[in-house]
């Protein structure tokens, strides 16, 4: 094995666990790209940044913003950077880097190639009513999340899974594919595994919401529940905000959303069928959907005391929702 | 289950040295006060694996248990528990 020089381009928790990691090796890493802390703390929330860490460990820093300049590859070069490995880092990596390396770059994708390119993956397949997810270690390219696979780890979505639940599988299992990209080439490069992505059926998504969050009660209850926890970060601030629904004229945000236990009704969709335990059950277009609380003008309120049966939710007569919630690029 | 104090003192200096949150004490609210984000919250989830040496159920999980560190150090104390009589 022939330690490696390494430069990071990371954030978030996948960086941060990436950096430990490296740092901890017997690999050098010649830097860390990050966006460092404000007044207010780490970029996302408190606790500690890629940036804050790499300087806690005393490693060179420098602006995650540099991977988009074309110089900044001969400085690379000049510290004999073996490979770059990138890890949430969202900024798009200009060419003559990505090649600067002796091994190239390399990042750490959360969703299966090519169909889950871009941005929010694990929120998309949700959307799209995936059953399986993935995490992606491929090679990059000019081209986003477009480079040839070295790793990949699948697994199956729960019907209750949240896209915070997705994110945080893609972070514990992507990481590890990161390093073993790492341990592969240090011991034979010529190992590594190298899968061309097809470009059939490539899908680049984006971060904008689907039907600006608002619910189609038209659409099958499973896909209305899914829609739900594809914006659901638990108690932390979804990337695409919250999903909205109009309950008696007022805007809500319908809370812990379960597919219910019957099956078609003669109800229009959107209809408030029943109030039973703790839980509202409102008819989908196919099945119904249970909906145990609702947030309204920011106060957390129990379905049981804010809708009555018969009441109608949906959503504004001008918003036009299209009839499948498939999402595209 | 009540976790053992030696164990809340642990997740307290985790806290404070590998993820730089500072918490006020082992009951206080660390979701609703914004003391752990998304991103800290993964961080959390991967750090108390390693340390402890547990897999946390992701299939199974409640945020609550993520509520405090006291509901934390229980969370941890029974799937060390269930580890250990596997």
């Amino acid at each position: 094995m022939t330690p490696l020089t390494v430069l990071i381009a990371g954030e978030e928790a996948a960086g941060l666990q990436l950096l430990r990691a490296l740092a901890a090796s017997p690999h050098r890493i010649a830097g860390v790209l990050a966006t460092p802390d404000t007044a207010a703390g780490a970029p996302g929330g408190q606790g500690r940044s890629v940036h804050g860490a790499a300087v806690a460990l005393g490693l060179p820093t420098l602006p995650a913003v540099r991977v988009r300049d074309p110089a900044f590859a001969a400085e690379m070069r000049v510290a004999g950077v073996d490979v770059l490995l990138n890890a949430h880092s969202l900024h798009i990596v200009c060419p003559e880097v990505l090649e600067a390396p002796r091994f190239g770059a390399f990042n750490l994708h959360p969703g299966p190639l090519p169909g889950y390119a871009g941005l929010d993956a694990p929120s998309w397949a949700l959307v799209n009513g995936e059953t399986t997810h993935a995490v992606t270690v491929h090679r990059m390219a000019a081209e986003v999340d477009a480079g040839p696979v070295a790793y990949t780890a699948t697994f199956p979505i729960g019907p209750d899974d949240t896209a915070l639940l997705l994110y945080t599988r893609t972070t514990r299992l992507g990481v590890p594919l990161l390093l073993k990209v790492v341990e592969t080439l240090a011991d034979d490069p010529d190992r590594l595994p190298v899968v061309p992505i097809p470009r059939q059926g490539r899908r680049v998504h984006r971060r904008r919401s689907p039907n600006g969050g608002w619910i189609d009660w038209h659409a099958p209850a499973a896909a209305v529940s899914a829609f739900v926890r594809a914006f659901d970060f638990g108690p932390f601030p979804s990337p695409w905000g919250t999903v909205r629904t109009l309950a008696g004229g007022v805007e809500a945000v319908p809370l812990r959303v379960r597919i219910g236990g019957r099956g078609s009704t003669a109800a229009p969709p959107g209809t408030v069928l029943a109030i039973a335990g703790d839980a509202a059950e409102i008819a989908c277009g196919d099945g119904t959907v249970t909906v145990a609380s609702l947030l309204i003008d920011g106060r957390r309120r129990p379905a049981t005391d804010c809708l009555r049966v018969g009441d109608r939710l949906g959503a504004p007569p001008s918003l036009a929702i299209p009839p499948l919630l498939k999402a595209t690029a | 289950m009540i976790p053992h104090p030696d164990l809340e003192t642990s997740l307290m200096a985790l806290f404070e040295g590998e993820l730089s949150i500072d918490v006020p004490a082992t009951d206080s609210d660390l979701l609703d006060s914004g003391l752990v984000s998304s991103v800290t919250f993964v961080e959390l989830v991967m750090v108390l694996e390693e340390r402890f040496g547990i897999q946390i159920p992701l299939d199974d999980l409640e945020l609550d248990q993520f509520r405090t560190v006291r509901r934390i150090a229980a969370l941890v104390e029974e799937l060390t528990a269930q580890r250990a009589a596997a």
